[in-house]
């Protein structure tokens, strides 16, 4: 018995541990770090949109600070950062898919900061002698031999900055060589002058193009795809890790239904057990028991009752308890036994019964669902009574003959 | 009968519908929440500012408690091996965060090969030390910790040393779960650090819309800064400090100056590259009137002298001298408020 109970114990505890697991497993897609993980690659997206038109405002002229495309820089770095942290209910492989993405945005990144950088100092140099040239020249202009060339060449220069016009680069080479002649020839300009104008000019010749190209290549920089491939490689594994916590929610659900089933298996086979053993005490009661329900139907009879009315159990049960039983039990006390009912007292009273030739004592007794009736086979007592009544009387009668006697002799 | 089998099971019978119930209802909650929220917007794009030149902030939140540990740390001879250097021996607080020598001083009388900058305002540095090599206070911090010439110790020696302090042990463990650490350490001076800012220059009262806070001087010296292009690098929070640029676009500076060192090559000595070469971080102008010697090579003694050479090297122009002293005047507008800071470390 105690084996038993300890095992019934350890049982539960088994089947109750597996279910906590089962539904710490279903619910292991934590939603909050998701959202910080999505919203983190949204950021990103974000971020690397802004940086390029940071990187577009520094080339033409809209911005005159390098801060914001610093900002800019540190924030997508952060954000690179932040999310190395894969959350933890993506499965082994999946993190390994995600790192490898990770690792080659951290590379391209890289990549971009340091075409961003070039681009930085080159856009500098560029800018200084782009607004330097139009004030040197205006200073040279004082002097008229070559003003005229000077003024062209800055025309082209400056064209040449608004456009991609390859062709204005031999247009200026010959203008930078024509200047050098004539001022070699022995003009009067100022020489050191000259050779700055031209020097700036070789400059902005020389920094455009790389700008321009270092503006491509930064905005070529696949960090967007780099992005994208993030989010869908996270979303698939966000997906799967879904799907196998949906699958453990099932397995959950299963396996709660047959925890259910089981416990409603228990309480039934208890119910039936003491069931079992009420019935087992009234039929083995020497009294005779009967059942009714409240619409006088014989519920349950006993053995002892049936041979008492000399009939079958089987015959009696679900019969209407005015008709099947004896009048002299039954409807003879009618009243007796509807009291019982509407006033739910116990009634008792002895009767005779004639096809078994005893008298029995009948005690009814009310209940939620009917009548319990007890029969008790009083013939004996009831015999005894009656001798002991004769008895009585006869010795009264002696006693009153012999009183008698005894006065007529006086 | 039935009434006692209902008696028994009514009870169990209600706790499991329940039970079930609340089951279903938590699955459908956790569907509901799974749904993609929509993505914020964020704040807005910053719009193009007028000025190429941005104040600094007025005031920066800190943990005046790391403040303080840090304080103490920064003065600490103990960080290195021979216990003769402290930070404040080559940043000394009370010179503008240098120590005013070309080249400083580490332990055994040792000579370092880059000028010591300041170390006011480096919070706001895109990169730490001239050629960029740390991304962090904290990752800066490693390399005069490490250098030979400069402290020459190591973690574990200065944890172990620090560690024999009740004074030290009692304000780390306060602050930091982890106690006395290298990391806790980088943090303390980092936060210091970042304390050393200077706000309220009169440029920035200036820049903050008080037209009186410059001189006309001043303001024509600002012109100037700007016309002559030196703000084409010098801009931003700090005047430079956000970007690279070759020293010498202009004419060789180092042929011209001769000597040339490794440290000289710059931010080739990071990266290798050889487009890297005698390429170095533009160094703030914030309160430059106060931190000579200029220059990676400390060569430039004062303002005039380093202003000449920028224009020569960087600008390829020439500029009357009374433009160069405008732009002079200009800069001391640039100095902002050291004093609270550097005397709570003389007390």
């Amino acid at each position: 018995m105690k084996r038993n109970q300890l095992f019934v114990i350890l049982g539960s505890a088994g089947a109750l541990f597996l279910l906590v697991l089962l539904a710490l497993k279903s619910v292991s897609v934590d939603v909050q770090k998701n959202q910080q993980y999505s919203q983190a690659i949204s950021a990103q997206r974000e971020k690397d949109a802004i940086l390029n038109q940071t990187v577009l405002k520094s080339r033409y002229a809209l911005l005159s600070s390098y801060d914001p495309l610093v900002r800019a820089l540190a924030d997508q770095e952060e954000l690179q950062n932040n999310l190395q942290q894969i959350p933890i209910y993506i499965e082994q492989a999946g993190q390994a898919e995600i790192e490898t993405v990770l690792a080659q945005n951290s590379e391209a990144l890289v990549e971009k900061e340091n075409l961003i950088e070039q681009f930085k100092s080159q856009n500098s140099v560029l800018k200084n002698s782009l607004t330097y040239l139009p004030v040197l020249i205006q200073e040279l202009q004082q002097d008229p031999s070559l003003s005229l060339q000077l003024e062209e060449l800055l025309d082209q220069v400056l064209l040449y900055s608004l456009s991609s016009d390859d062709e204005l680069i031999a247009t200026i080479n010959a203008q930078v060589t024509a200047i050098e002649n004539q001022w070699q020839t022995g003009q009067t300009a100022a020489s050191s002058d000259v050779e700055l104008a031209i020097a700036h000019t070789r400059i902005i010749l020389e920094h455009k193009p790389e700008v321009d190209q270092l503006t491509q290549n930064i905005l070529k920089v696949p960090t967007l795809e780099g992005i994208n491939r993030l989010e869908t490689t996270y979303d698939q594994q966000h997906q799967a890790a879904i799907q196998t916590a949906s699958f453990y929610r099932l397995l959950t659900y299963g396996w709660l239904l047959i925890l259910l089933a089981g416990i409603a298996y228990g309480v039934i086979a208890q119910l039936r057990k003491s069931n079992k053993r009420t019935v087992n005490i009234l039929e083995s009661i020497t009294d005779s028991f009967v059942a009714l329900n409240r619409q006088w139907q014989i519920t349950y009879i006993n053995p002892q009752a049936a041979e008492v009315l000399q009939q079958d159990v089987k015959a009696l049960l679900n019969q209407d308890f005015w008709q099947v039983f004896p009048e002299h039990l039954g409807s003879h006390h009618a009243q007796q036994y509807r009291r019982v009912v509407t006033e739910q007292n116990i009634a008792g009273f002895e009767a005779y019964y004639e096809p078994t030739q005893t008298w029995l004592e009948v005690r009814a007794y009310p209940g939620a669902e009917g009548i319990s009736i007890f029969l008790q086979d009083v013939t004996e007592r009831k015999q005894a009574a009656d001798a002991m009544h004769r008895l009585n009387q006869e010795l009264d009668e002696r006693v009153k003959a012999r009183t008698t006697q005894l006065a007529s002799s006086i | 009968m039935k009434r006692r089998l209902q008696k028994i099971l009514r009870p169990q019978i209600t706790v499991l519908i329940w039970f079930c119930l609340v089951l279903l209802l938590s699955w459908q909650w956790a569907n509901v929440l799974e749904r993609p929220a929509v993505a914020n917007l964020g704040p807005p794009i910053e719009a193009a500012g007028d000025e190429p030149i941005e104040p600094i902030p007025l005031q920066v939140k800190l943990d005046p408690e790391k403040v303080a540990l840090g304080r103490q740390l920064f003065h600490e001879p103990q960080l290195s091996h021979d216990n003769s250097v402290s930070c404040a021996s080559c940043h000394d607080l009370n010179k503008a965060g240098t120590d005013q020598r070309t080249r400083s001083i580490g332990i055994n009388g040792q000579e370092g090969f880059v000028n010591s900058p300041t170390v006011f305002n480096n919070s706001f540095h895109f990169k730490q030390f001239w050629d960029g090599r740390a991304e962090s206070l904290e990752e800066q911090i490693d390399g005069p910790i490490h250098a030979e010439h400069e402290m020459g110790s190591s973690w574990p020696e200065i944890t172990e040393k620090l560690k024999q302090s009740s004074d030290y042990l009692n304000q780390f463990e306060q602050l930091y779960a982890e106690g006395i650490s290298e990391a806790s350490i980088k943090d303390a001076i980092a936060t210091f650090e970042q304390s050393l800012y200077t706000p309220n220059a009169r440029f920035d009262q200036f820049l903050r819309g008080d037209a009186n806070a410059l001189t006309p001087e001043e303001k024509e010296g600002y012109r100037r800064f700007k016309a002559y292009g030196c703000v084409s690098c010098h801009q931003g929070i700090l005047l430079g400090g956000n970007m690279f640029q070759k020293f010498g676009v202009f004419g060789d500076y180092f042929q011209e100056r001769g000597d040339i060192e490794v440290a000289d090559y710059g931010r080739f000595n990071v990266t290798g590259e050889e487009q890297d070469r005698f390429v170095f971080k533009v160094p703030s102008l914030r309160n430059v009137s106060l931190t000579s010697p200029y220059f990676h090579d400390g060569s430039a003694k004062t303002l005039d002298q380093a202003i000449k050479v920028m224009i020569k090297h960087q600008l390829g122009r020439e500029v009357a001298q009374r433009d160069i002293d405008l732009i002079i005047q200009f800069l001391t507008t640039l100095t902002g408020d050291l004093e609270g800071i550097s005397q709570g470390i003389s007390q």
